[in-house]
């Protein structure tokens, strides 16, 4: 591991050569970059669901279109009717326009006594003002006109576009959107409102956004990392270093995107800012460590400084990465794409930071370090730090007690406020409410039917079944459902068609607009509609009938459960003889919110079983592991809490925020914990250990939290509403975790005393003076640094008494070094019964069982000794049977001989 | 010669008087081509001499008229194939019967015979002389009354085909203005090329393309092709005829149409089972309403096979 931690110390030329190369190499791939807003890849592939929906549209045309949304209070006049004429042909004549459907390509139907006149609704534009009038009414008059393509007032319509499939390939999106804009612009100044709406609106502003999104995030966040670090650390090469790291990984992420065919979408829109903020907490942790070491040794050439560096923080800055890339890597089984893809580039270029930050912030510090003025950072803690310590030193139980206590409650409450979280996946959300485009799909919601549609599909096994009655009146009675639901806003099928046939026909009579009585009628009916009008709504072959149902929700909650009452009275209602399928591409986004949910939760348990078992490894004890647990619940709950208080949905970007804080906010936790042992081996005393640690680690941890809050807090001025939240969120997170690792963490662990497996491995043990030692005989290296790191080191200055006789103690002890005398108070005077060497044992005795000490140990001269804390070393030795038995063993042997000895004299 | 010769190698010989032979070549060449390609341009008559420029397109298309579309009573037992653009297919069967009428008017009627859902549904066209038309309907399960359709966009899909009411009947000459173009070869064939405009401010009918363009074979006058063009000048439909030949005379038939519609990729078929010239097939009866109910009659000599082949009975 050294050897890898300390490879940009020792190899800098090669180093830079390597990383150039590398970049350069990434670089290139940057060019096949491409980005992909479109919504499929909000979408499962391969599901059921997707399959038949992909046979719907195949069979029945897409469900995506573009509509032109004309409102004035004047519309109904010839001036307006003119323009609107001329805005139809410009349309039309569009290359890219496959059809348009409004009031001039619509057929109407009116019947008179034996008499049916079918014509366009609008074959011409009247010249005086009753004619228009006549037209108006006859426009409304159309059931399938009025509320889908003209609102019931008359004063707003809708033109209806279908895109040619092969002009979104070739122009993209955003092509569309301006050929359809240039095509409406020279109408605007006729009418109070116009616009398009539809899907290349929604894509191209989602690609805009994103643009704008990447141009003005990731500087914004680098120049905020770069005030907190100077302003904290006070050092310019504290406040590069990272900016450095953070290019270099970007570059590398974005060439890895190229070259995998990995798109660029709207969370990935958030990696310049992630990799900047992230990235900069490691860089901040190891430039701390060195400037200490420049404090601690101002004589010194940067590069021992590194060196002390690299020893001190090597294993936990790979720790710490671990935890960071396995945080963003907990979302790549998510089935949503989109997700996905965020989680592969994002962990990558976690990994890709982490891997730049260990080879190259040596050499960088060793380069621009050798300036004996390197840093001096703001006060010890500052305000937040004093406090801190303050709460520690007034140690009594009645603080403690309120504190944890008040986290309870807190914790508590937000638990409660958590279960209103709702989920959402709708694209439409994903924009901010001020947006225009949200206006824009408000208004039409408003004056006519919803722009998102669904498809019902009702399939028979028999060729025909839609020509009968009994199956077109089970669409009937589906249509009527959906009316009574109240929540979607139209229906068309067949039965629209033939019910208006069949009014007409009779002279227009309304009693007659209802189903025909026979299959002859339905037939001889259809021979006046031509399949290209038909094929919205039947298959060629009448086997299945379609409902198109227009709708404008955008809840994803409200829309899946009133999608689930439709589905299950729509089976009853068409009985075992029928299929009904409801799909949709808008429904099967808003279905993924529900898959949303479970695969959060699930990876934040697995994320959450992750650390648990590496931190019970670490501290090689699950006391260890569930201590760390602590500060990354408290935050997930405390958010959880905050987005079901403020209402806030969980969708694609805040589905992240858990797994993606935690994986940053447990890095302080490890540091906190790898420093509260240490400092607790050598102070002997958990409540001094812990105010220890927290003077020591506040000022990083602060420093961090606060430049992770604030760079996260940067994604707020992203348009993208699913951004802004989760940065929001996440800043609110880091601030969450820095309360608890500050405040409620120190609490705890000055209870426990824990072993890290750091310190097994790095505790060097002196073999020579242990050597011979019974107490570890026949035990392995790891046994013995085990059962030593459970003890405390205390030491004794020359004549101080270690064990009284007559005490009541269970404490055995192992004599590190210097010496000691066994002195046996008598009536008959003091006797010294033995003078024992480093690598014996005394005291093991009352260790066995508990009975009063039999003689005084006092240090000869200067003395540490290793003590063995009966109650304790059960108990952190529970899972460790081997190294009890064997110490067990060691101790009777000692005993044994003791008693051998004593009878030999 | 030899002198000749001589002279003029001694002329090329000289700078700057090669380039100049170089160059009338060049032209004589050109000239050469030129002409060759304007006399295969030039139209020929069915003899392959060059057409007299003399006949305009309105002359083309009465002469295509009175040879092929004024017999006075034809009846035909057709099968109508629907293609949509996935090539899914629907049959229909019906027959067709049509009178002209000595005053010039003239009615046709389709009634259908397949399948059994439309049996005995039935369209009624009149068309008279001063150009009034008519469109009624019969459908067997509204009940015994025809309902008179009006409205509709001339030229433009008729019960459910691609074939518009205009392609299944005469030529309408009033309706239109006919302007000659130029004349075409293709492959044995020499055809006229007419293009027909509609007269709007003599019909007022709406129609769902700008003109047609009818290619008429020149040595029978005979309308293979039409294509239907947009404002733009874009294809939107085009209506083949195919099995041509010769009844009588100079009458000829195609047994077979096929109208493609370029827009919604959808092709209709019409297939000629069965033609007979014979007033007693087309009574004057055949088109009172007293005829469709209950059923339509059938004149005696009916084939009841539900797959006729080809029969024709000439005049």
């Amino acid at each position: 591991m050294n050897r890898i931690l300390m490879f940009g110390l020792h190899h800098r030329l090669l180093l830079l050569l390597v990383l150039t190369v590398l970049t350069a190499l990434a670089a290139t791939g940057m060019q096949h970059l491409h980005i992909d807003t479109g919504t499929e890849n909000m979408v499962a592939k391969g599901s059921a669901k997707m399959q038949i929906y992909e046979s719907v549209v195949e069979e029945f045309g897409s469900d995506n279109q573009t509509l032109i949304f004309t409102r004035d209070p004047s519309l109904w006049t010839t001036d307006k009717l003119h323009a609107l004429k001329a805005l139809h042909v410009r349309l039309a004549s569009l290359e890219s326009v496959q059809r348009v459907e409004d009031i001039f390509t619509l057929r109407n139907l009116r019947g008179k006594q034996d008499a049916v006149s079918s014509k366009l609704l609008m074959d011409h534009i009247p010249e005086n003002q009753k004619e228009v009038d006549q037209l108006k009414e006859n426009v409304l008059y159309n059931p399938l006109v009025k509320g889908n393509l003209v609102s019931a007032e008359g004063n707003a319509l809708a033109m209806i576009v279908t895109v040619q499939p092969a002009a979104m390939k070739t122009l993209g999106h955003a092509g569309v959107y301006e050929a359809i804009q240039q095509a409406i612009e020279p109408s605007a100044e006729h009418f109070e409102r116009l616009f398009q709406i539809g899907s290349p609106r929604i894509q191209m502003e989602m690609e805009s956004t994103l643009f704008t999104d990447m141009r003005t995030l990731a500087p914004l966040s680098a120049a905020v990392i770069l005030l907190v670090i100077l302003l904290f650390m006070r050092s310019t090469a504290a406040g590069f270093i990272p900016l450095v790291t953070a290019g270099i990984s970007l570059i590398w992420t974005m060439g890895m995107m190229g070259w995998a065919g990995i798109p660029v979408n709207i969370l990935s829109a958030m990696l310049p800012t992630l990799i900047i903020v992230i990235g900069s907490t490691e860089d901040t942790h190891l430039i701390g460590s060195y400037l200490d070491a420049r404090r601690a040794y101002p004589d010194q050439e940067p590069e021992f400084c590194v060196r002390k560096m690299l020893r001190k923080m090597g294993l936990p800055l790979l720790l710490t990465i671990s935890t960071t890339v396995l945080g963003f890597a907990g979302n790549i089984f998510s089935s949503m794409e989109l997700i996905r893809d965020f989680a592969i580039a994002s962990s990558f270029a976690m990994l890709a930071n982490g891997l730049v930050t260990i080879l190259l912030v040596p050499a960088l510090l060793v380069m621009m370090g050798s300036s004996k003025k390197s840093g001096q950072p703001a006060t010890e803690g500052g305000f937040l730090s004093r406090l801190v310590l303050k709460l520690n030193q007034k140690s009594n139980l009645s603080i403690q007690r309120l504190l944890l206590g008040a986290t309870l409650l807190l914790c508590a409450f937000f638990l409660f406020e958590a279960s209103k979280l709702y989920v959402t996946n709708d694209p439409m959300s994903y924009f901010k409410q001020d947006r225009p485009l949200i206006r824009d799909a408000s208004e039409v919601n408003q004056y006519l039917a919803g722009i998102k549609t669904f498809f019902i599909s009702v399939q028979s096994d028999k060729e025909e079944a839609f020509l009968q009655p009994r199956n077109l009146r089970k669409l009937e009675e589906l249509a009527d459902f959906i009316g009574k639901q109240g929540v979607f806003d139209r229906t068309v099928s067949l039965v629209d068609y033939l019910k208006l046939m069949n009014r007409e026909f009779h002279a227009g009579d309304p009693q007659w607009y209802q189903l025909p009585a026979n299959k002859e009628l339905v037939s001889q009916y259809l021979l006046f509609m031509h399949r290209q009008e038909l094929q919205r709504y039947v298959s060629h072959d009448y086997r299945r009938g379609v409902i198109v149902v227009r709708h404008h929700i955008s809840d994803s909650n409200m829309l899946n459960r009133n999608i689930d009452e439709l589905r299950q009275v729509a089976q009853e209602i068409a009985g075992a003889e029928l299929q009904v399928d409801i799909v949709g591409e808008n429904l099967m986004i808003n279905e993924e919110a529900d898959t949303l949910l479970h695969a959060q939760v699930e990876s934040l348990m697995i994320f959450l079983g992750i650390i648990f078992l590496l931190m019970s490894a670490m501290f090689t004890s699950f006391k260890g592991g569930l201590i760390a647990m602590v500060p990354s619940v408290i935050p997930i709950i405390l958010m959880f809490g905050v987005m079901g208080l403020l209402g806030i949905p969980l969708n694609p970007g805040t589905a992240m925020v858990a797994v993606i804080a935690i994986g940053i906010a447990i890095d302080s936790t490890i540091h906190m914990l790898s420093s509260y042992n240490k400092h607790s081996r050598m102070m002997g005393d958990s409540v001094q250990a812990a105010q220890q640690t927290v003077r020591e680690e506040a000022l990083p941890m602060i420093t961090t939290s606060v430049a992770l809050s604030l760079g996260f807090g940067i994604l707020l001025a992203s348009d993208f509403a699913i951004i802004g939240q989760f940065g929001a969120l996440a800043a609110a997170t880091m601030l969450f975790a820095l309360f608890a690792n500050l405040i409620v963490t120190p609490l705890i662990m000055s209870r426990v005393r824990l072993v890290g497996l750091y310190d097994i491995l790095a505790l060097s043990v002196d073999k020579e003076s242990l050597s011979g030692c019974q107490l570890f005989h026949e035990m392995s290296d790891y046994q013995i640094r085990k059962a030593m790191l459970i003890s405390e080191v205390n030491d004794y200055s020359e004549g101080a008494k270690i064990i009284e006789q007559g005490c009541l103690d269970r404490s055995m002890y192992l004599l590190i070094k210097g010496e000691v005398d066994v002195i046996r108070h008598s009536q008959d005077g003091d006797e010294i019964i033995a003078r024992l060497k480093p690598g014996e044992v005394f005291g093991e005795i009352a260790f066995v069982r508990e009975i009063r000490r039999t003689a005084d140990v006092c240090a000869v001269n200067s003395v540490s000794v290793l003590r063995f804390d009966c109650e304790r070393l059960k108990r952190d030795l529970r899972f460790f049977p081997h190294i009890v038995a064997k110490l067990n063993f060691n101790i009777s042997y000692i005993l044994g001989e003791r008693l051998a000895n004593t009878f030999k004299d | 010669m030899f002198t000749l010769d001589r002279a003029m190698a001694a002329w090329l010989l000289k700078p700057g008087h090669r380039a100049i032979y170089v160059i009338a070549l060049a032209v004589m060449v050109s000239c050469s081509i030129q002409t060759s390609v304007m006399a295969a341009e030039m139209p020929l008559t069915h003899n392959n001499q060059v057409q007299q420029p003399a006949l305009t397109g309105e002359d083309i298309i009465m002469e295509s008229l009175r040879r092929h579309e004024l017999y006075p009573y034809v009846y035909e037992e057709q099968s109508l194939i629907l293609m949509d653009a996935k090539q899914h297919r629907d049959v229909r069967r019906m027959k067709r019967y049509s009178r002209l009428e000595p005053g010039g008017t003239f009615k046709a009627m389709l009634t259908f015979t397949y399948p059994e859902s439309i049996a005995g549904a039935a369209l009624l066209f009149t068309r008279q002389q001063d150009g009034e038309r008519k469109k009624r309907f019969y459908l067997p399960a509204l009940g015994t009354h025809l309902i008179e359709y009006t409205g509709g966009v001339a030229g433009s899909q008729m019960l459910g085909s691609e074939f518009s009411l205009e392609d299944l009947m005469p030529e309408d000459m009033d309706a239109f203005e006919y302007h000659r173009m130029k004349d075409v070869i293709d492959g044995d064939n020499a055809y006229f090329v007419v293009q027909a405009i509609s007269k709007r401010d003599k019909t007022n009918v709406r129609r769902s393309y700008a003109e047609r363009k009818l290619l008429i074979r020149q040595d029978n006058f005979f309308v293979t092709h039409v294509d239907y063009l947009d404002q733009k000048g874009a294809l939107v439909k085009r209506q083949t005829r195919h099995d041509i030949h010769q009844v009588n005379g100079e009458m000829w038939r195609a047994d077979m149409m096929m109208a493609e519609n370029f827009l919604n990729h959808h092709r209709s078929i019409l297939k000629v089972d069965r033609r007979v010239y014979s007033s007693d097939y087309v009574p004057e009866f055949i088109f009172d309403i007293s005829s469709f109910v209950p059923a339509t009659s059938q004149p005696a000599a009916e084939s009841s096979d539900p797959n006729p082949e080809v029969a024709e009975e000439a005049p």
